[in-house]
């Protein structure tokens, strides 16, 4: 698997500020909907969805990451955000740490499988919290694309 | 201190996605004994969601727990019974 397959710099969202979980999942889309990666049309639903995903529990599992997730019938294949906030933002995550880097991932109904392998690999990628540190620091979206795929590198 | 190693077929139909990974560390962080998670030769804490998602377990695949501490009977019995209870 290779994680530039799936994200490009049009996929990478800098210095996020601090919001509310809602509004910070709703800039994101706002951000893959300017991009042309999502219909301006599903992005109700597709928010809708992530929130109630979250409300089963958080996906900031630790590490000052998230894994917002979903999915539809609306995408095709695997559409991939890395959204990186220095200051951090609050996630309801489980250690009750802010933060710093959000990987969204929409995926095809169908893509159980495909859903499954890619959360597994971007977990594999971004459970080094000094990656996470040095993702917090970039200056432009080409050094996130750099990180990631020097990392991958290593993981795969 | 007793140590307990079993395979398991780990039987969810999505795999160990996110959902119910949390809920399996969650379940092995309420017992003292340490938790390892196994596949093909890697293994990872299994008191950590990231690290269990990094092995990237489908339905019907399997696995080996490793628990080890005071506890470590009644850790398995449960965290099996979770791993192959169908559901999620």
């Amino acid at each position: 698997m290779n994680i530039l397959d799936y994200l490009d710099k049009d996929g990478i969202i800098l210095g996020l500020k601090k919001r509310s979980k809602k509004n910070t999942v709703s800039v994101i889309l706002d951000h893959l909907v300017q991009k042309g990666k999502v219909e301006s049309r599903e992005k109700k639903e597709i928010l809708k969805l992530i929130c109630q995903r979250e409300e089963m529990g958080s996906t900031a599992i630790g590490n000052h990451i998230a894994f917002p997730h979903a999915r539809l019938t609306s995408v095709k294949s695997i559409i991939i955000c890395i959204a990186i906030s220095k200051e951090g933002v609050d996630f309801d995550s489980l250690d009750q740490e802010p933060v710093n880097v959000i990987a969204l991932l929409l995926s095809n109904q169908k893509e159980a499988g495909l859903h499954l392998k890619m959360l597994a690999f971007l977990a594999r990628i971004l459970r080094d919290k000094y990656l996470v540190q040095r993702l917090k620091s970039v200056k432009d979206e080409k050094d996130v694309l750099m990180l990631l795929d020097n990392q991958q590198r290593v993981v795969r | 201190m007793e140590r307990f190693e079993k395979q398991i077929i780990v039987n969810k139909i999505h795999g160990l996605h996110a959902r119910p990974a949390s809920v399996f560390v969650q379940m092995a962080n309420k017992f003292d004994s340490s938790v390892k998670m196994e596949k093909d030769g890697e293994a990872v804490d299994g008191k950590s969601i990231i690290a269990i998602l990094s092995l990237g377990i489908n339905n019907g695949m399997k696995i080996r727990l490793i628990i080890e501490g005071n506890d470590a009977s009644s850790a398995m019995n449960d965290l099996k019974e979770f791993l192959e209870r169908g559901d999620d």
